[in-house]
């Protein structure tokens, strides 16, 4: 019997041990075909490398930051940096056991599995930081059997790399904590608005508890979960002996003060930052890949005093753009099927022509409301901003600003341009015509220079737009951009010279090693007019603050310059002023392109705001005097018939031209009279 | 020079005979003959002629008694005393006149005095000397005060002044002035003729005195319609009449035989273009419109233009219609937005040329109207205002080929003394703070040409100077006479707008 018991059990034995060799077995192969065998150890260590990914950083001339670029939101802390309490409540939460266990915690791991089994579903977490890391980092987030045996496999590989220290700093650098942060050094800037190292017991236990599941305890959404979180995660450090009562009850009771996120980039520049990062890859070219998490050091040319300057002129005219939105109208229809009212949109671009350094970006009236950058992207109709370009070609084609034209309507090819009435039957020198900006006198200069110079000029002082080649071109008529009115502009200011426009100077890895840095302004300069000419046209925008349509801003003409702009139906409204070293470039109007009702004019809309600006602006930025070149001279001289006249206006010329020394014919009857010349009948 | 007794009782039979058969108003035109006179087959006069004086110089006295005598001097009285005595009452009070003539008798004069033998005498001998004698000195009576450009008639007057005959009168425009100072040019210096009339308001004033005189008078202005023609009054201005023809003669010469008039809305342009019309209709050019525009607004200089090229709104509504269907369906075919501006009116060109009775800056103006309204190509016509440096200065090419008529030719003829430097580039042209200045001077030059000679003639009767006032034509155009309605001649010139370079210059035709 006892045989026949022995013989059984030995047959049981050898069959407990056949089904055990063949679980074995059968285990082994299915870890090796799950790969558990086969952990790359180059994956553990390149988490190290987590240290290196860092935001891009951008810079304004001051050194002050005004942007970051990054895929996500990431403030690297070294495990030194972060403080106890932040490394405490973590533990305390996520892993009591941490600096015990191999990278598993297997008592942990049976009380959870238990849980589960009574209870059908997870009740509580037994996973160890090291699992964490590898299932965030390393493996996929699947609830599978597969992916929980591997994560412990690689969670045993990982602490035998990687030191506890090593583990903790990747843990709370790389994991997802809400609101796009990563890392606790991120969340805490996120929902604290400050460093790591500064926060406190009861703000740093709310952010170990974002770890288990930040969205479900995201405090900006949440702060009511996040709080109950926070609560069990003070628990658990007194229960683990990280604090005692006093401090727990503290904590509990303190108030958490949380910031509005308000990233860096909306803060100063939006538009310019806006602009930097798309212009990275201009600069950079091969260089550029990755630039929002390389740890770029971006050092820009936005003057930070100029910029508050620029946003605050267009804000201190708020009212206007108000009341003007009452009567603008776009196409659409709202609810009550009436059309909705359009949204008054204004921009500012400020340079430095000699240079080219933008030194102001001002894309919109809001950024909230509309990131679209109107000083870049916007194609807009520059109207009489134009102009100067026309009548720089008049006098490199011999005419002079004396010279005399008849005001009155005109026919070209059937195109019709339109001039104030009032100024018909007149006549007016050529000066007079462009600091008033009149039309039909410009379309004759520009059709008896020929367009197609005209239009090889403007893309020589910088213009990049295409240029219809048509007379109304003559008139601004060809959509533009406004860096490019800042470029021909600062071209005039800056002698004749064209400087491209940058807003990069030079570009670090974060270690400190330049990779880009700008040419000196001299090397960029090119002469492509006279310095004589550009002298010439300055001056004449110089009479449109004196005499013409820039006139509500005389004070400004001792030291500034500029030129009005209104395209068709008051859409487009521009001023576009200079002193010697500032140009600045002012738009209003709507992104739907509609009529601005009233008879609004670029002198009425954006003279205003330039004006503003440019009084703040010569405060921090002072003009400098500007001298006439040699080969021009000054004259007083009739503004309507160009004789020489000593109550006449100041118009400058070349040396070799010379106004009419005779009183003008012209003269002998006063304009919208019925004078007579000669009364012989009609004494 | 006095008269004898003889001929003082002629003139009184005479007198007396004209009155007994005119006694209708000074400046009625019909009436008959006088007894012993041959009836004038144009226009009349109050004032004994110089065939009606001859006539009577060469009949027999025989009425002599007393009673004849009376009758006649009374009608003298009422002829000649009454005007004269009211002429005399409006001389300047403090007036002096040595009282050698007897002038006093004048203020004292009553119908009694014809029944009086001596005073009788007394009175024809004042009549007779009043009417005769003349001294040889011109009155020129001008507003020189209130109408500065008289001054320039000063100025050209007294260019053909060598003797120092004119005597210079302001009348700042008041014609109580102008009667005083024709009372003084007439009884203290005993004037030979008198330049005046600048006003039109004095022209009436100046017709009876000249009539009731016997002093020829030479108004520095037109006729004024209706006005009675008279042998001691004659018009030495302009007239439009001689600017219409010179510009028809251009016309003919440019062989443009369909002319519109436009014309600014005043008094002296109507009046040129009504003249143009009469001229043009007799001449066989026509006149396809007279249009008339305030040059002081563009948009109704732009409706005249319209008008003449049947652009004027509605005229052609049809075919505008069409017009803009075509342009919609053109812009739609090719993708683009229809733009009703482009969409105009070609403009229908009647005409030869348009003449344009308005100054240069207007007529520059009105030509960038015509070729806005897409008339390329068009001879504008003009007359002096056109004349300066601004109409070819800075040049407009649609001016080329295009004419205008003047008073004036060459400066350089111009007499000496007036002379006014051409421009350096423009020989045909002066300064234009210059033109009206030589206008005026040119006016009061000619004016006073014809009374200075008149003034010469001493030895001859006052009442008999409007013999001798050239009537015919002279050998060069600037010769003076004046026609069958006593106006001056003026010559006219034409001239011609041609390129020069890369601007414009004028030409005489």
């Amino acid at each position: 019997m006892k045989q026949y018991i022995y013989k059984i059990l030995r047959i049981g034995a050898a069959l407990s041990l056949t089904l055990c060799l063949a679980l074995a077995y059968y285990a082994y192969q299915w870890l090796n075909q799950i790969g558990a065998f086969h952990l790359e150890e180059s994956r553990i260590t390149s988490l190290k490398h987590i240290s290196f990914s860092d935001n891009s950083l951008v810079f304004d001339r001051s050194g002050n930051r005004i942007g970051e670029f990054f895929n996500r939101y990431q403030i690297f802390a070294s495990i030194d940096e972060i403080p106890k309490v932040m490394i405490n409540a973590i533990l305390a939460i996520e892993d009591r056991q941490f600096y015990k266990h191999k990278g598993v915690d297997f008592s942990a791991l049976t009380r959870a599995t238990i849980s589960r089994i009574r209870n059908g579903k997870i009740t509580q977490g037994g996973s160890t930081i090291t699992q964490q890391i590898t299932k965030q980092l390393i493996l996929t987030p699947d609830k599978t059997i597969e992916r929980k045996v591997l994560e412990i496999f690689w969670a045993l590989k990982m602490e035998k790399i990687l030191s506890k220290s090593e583990i903790l700093e990747i843990y709370t650098n790389a994991l997802f904590l809400g609101n796009g942060a990563y890392g606790v050094a991120a969340a805490s800037r996120r929902y604290f608005g400050k460093d790591v190292r500064d926060l406190k017991l009861e703000e740093a236990a709310l952010i170990a508890g974002l770890f288990q599941s930040p969205s479900r305890y995201n405090p900006a959404k949440y702060p009511a979960r996040a709080k109950k979180r926070q609560k069990m995660v003070l628990n658990a450090m007194q229960k683990a002996g990280y604090i005692n009562k006093k401090q727990l009850k503290t904590a509990l009771n303190a108030p958490l003060q949380y910031v509005n996120y308000k990233p860096v980039n909306y803060e100063t520049a939006p538009w310019f930052v806006d602009w930097v990062r798309d212009n990275l890859s201009k600069v950079l070219g091969d260089k550029a890949k990755k630039i929002e998490s390389n740890g770029l050091r971006i050092y820009t040319t936005l003057d930070p005093d100029l910029q508050i300057a620029a946003e605050s002129s267009i804000k201190a005219n708020e009212g206007i753009f108000s009341n003007l939105e009452k009567t603008t109208y776009i196409d659409t229809l709202n609810e009550s099927g009436k059309r909705n009212n359009a949204r008054i949109e204004s921009a500012m671009l400020v340079t430095d022509p000699t240079s080219g350094d933008i030194l102001a970006m001002v894309g919109g009236r809001s950024y909230k409301t509309s990131q679209f950058n109107r000083t870049h992207s916007a194609m807009r109709s520059p109207g009489s901003s134009f102009k100067p370009i026309v009548y720089a070609q008049a006098l490199l084609s011999g005419m002079k600003w004396s010279d005399v034209i008849f005001v009155s309507p005109v026919n070209i090819d059937n195109y019709k341009p339109r001039t104030p009435e009032s100024d018909f039957l007149t006549e007016t020198t050529m000066l007079r015509a462009f600091y008033r900006s009149m039309n039909t006198p410009t379309i004759e200069i520009a059709n008896k220079v020929g367009i197609n110079k005209i239009i090889q000029l403007a893309k020589n002082l910088g213009m990049t737009s295409p240029i219809k080649n048509e007379l109304g071109s003559a008139l601004g008529s060809s959509d533009t951009t406004m860096f490019d009115l800042a470029r021909v502009y600062g071209t005039f200011t800056n002698k004749g010279r064209k400087q491209d426009l940058i807003g990069i100077t030079k570009i670090e890895t974060s270690d400190g090693a330049t990779i880009y840095e700008r040419p000196l302004p001299s090397e960029t300069a090119v002469t492509v007019v006279p310095e004589q000419l550009a002298f010439l046209i300055n001056e004449g925008m110089r009479s449109v603050l004196i005499h013409g349509t820039g006139h509500n801003s005389s004070e400004l003409a001792a030291i500034a310059t500029g030129k009005t702009g209104t395209s068709n139906e008051s859409s487009d409204n521009w001023f576009c002023g200079s002193t010697a070293n500032t140009v600045a470039t002012v738009w209003v109007g709507t992104d739907e392109h509609v009529a601005i009702p009233g008879n609004v004019t670029g002198g009425g809309l954006a003279l205003p705001i330039w004006d503003t600006f440019l009084r703040k602006a010569i405060q921090t930025r002072p003009a400098p005097i500007v001298f006439p070149p040699k080969g021009v001279y000054a004259a007083r001289v009739d503004s309507q018939y160009g004789n020489s006249s000593s109550t006449g206006v100041k118009m400058w010329f070349f040396n070799h031209q010379k106004p009419q020394d005779t009183e003008s014919p012209l003269q002998s009857i006063q304009p919208h009279t019925s004078g007579v010349y000669r009364r012989v009948f009609s004494h | 020079m006095s008269l004898s007794r003889k001929q003082i009782l002629i003139l009184c039979f005479y007198s007396s005979a004209a009155l007994s058969q005119n006694s209708a108003p000074i400046g009625e035109s019909k009436r008959p003959p006088i007894q012993g006179t041959k009836a004038k087959t144009s226009g009349s006069t109050d004032a004994p002629t110089t065939k009606d004086s001859k006539k009577l110089n060469d009949s027999d006295p025989q009425q002599k008694t007393s009673d004849k005598n009376q009758e006649d001097c009374l009608k003298l009285f009422n002829r000649y005393a009454v005007p004269y005595k009211d002429l005399w009452a409006k001389r300047p009070k403090d007036l002096k006149i040595e009282d050698t003539d007897g002038l006093n008798l004048i203020e004292d004069m009553t119908a009694q005095h014809c029944q009086e033998t001596e005073t009788r005498k007394e009175f024809i001998t004042l009549l007779t000397k009043l009417l005769n004698q003349h001294s040889g000195k011109i009155a020129v009576i001008l507003p020189l005060t209130t109408k500065i450009q008289t001054r320039h008639i000063i100025k050209g007057s007294k260019n053909l002044d060598p003797k120092n005959v004119l005597i210079i009168y302001d009348s700042v425009s008041q014609l109580p002035r102008l009667e005083s100072f024709l009372s003084e040019a007439i009884f203290k210096h005993r004037a030979s003729a008198i330049v005046a009339g600048y006003e039109s308001s004095e022209l009436l004033t100046l017709n009876e005195v000249s009539a009731k005189f016997s002093i020829p008078v030479f108004a520095i202005n037109n006729p004024q319609p209706n006005s009675v023609k008279n042998n001691f009054m004659y018009y030495t201005h302009p007239t439009p009449n001689g600017i219409a023809q010179a510009i028809v003669k251009a016309n003919k010469f440019y062989n443009h035989k369909k002319i519109s008039i436009l014309r600014p809305n005043d008094q002296h342009s109507d009046n040129i273009a009504r003249e143009l019309e009469i001229v043009a209709k007799s001449e066989g050019v026509e006149v396809l419109h007279n249009v008339s525009f305030d040059n002081r607004r563009a948009d109704q200089m732009e409706r005249a233009a319209r008008q003449l090229f049947k652009l004027a709104p509605n005229e052609r509504l049809d075919e505008l219609k069409r017009l803009f269907e075509n342009a919609k369906r053109h812009a739609a075919a090719k993708g683009q937005t229809f733009n009703p501006r482009m969409v105009a009116l070609q403009p229908v060109v009647l005409q030869d040329a348009i003449v344009i009775l308005d100054h240069f800056k207007s007529v520059r103006h009105m030509a960038k109207i015509f070729t806005y309204l897409g008339v390329r190509k068009l001879p504008l016509v003009g007359h002096f205002e056109w004349r300066s440096a601004g109409l070819v200065e800075p040049f407009d090419p649609v001016f080329s080929g295009s004419y205008f008529v003047d008073i004036i030719g060459n400066y350089s003829a111009v007499p000496e003394g007036l002379r006014v430097p051409a421009l350096s580039n423009q020989p045909l042209l002066i300064s234009h703070d210059k033109v009206e200045q030589l206008d005026f001077s040119m006016i009061g030059y000619r004016a006073v040409q014809t009374p200075v000679n008149l003034s010469m003639a001493k030895s001859k009767p006052r009442r008999k100077l409007d013999s001798l006032i050239p009537r015919t034509s002279g050998i060069s155009a600037e010769e003076i006479y004046f026609n069958d309605a006593n106006t001056i001649n003026w010559p006219t010139y034409q001239f011609e707008v041609v390129p020069r370079g890369s601007g414009g210059s004028i030409i005489l035709k």
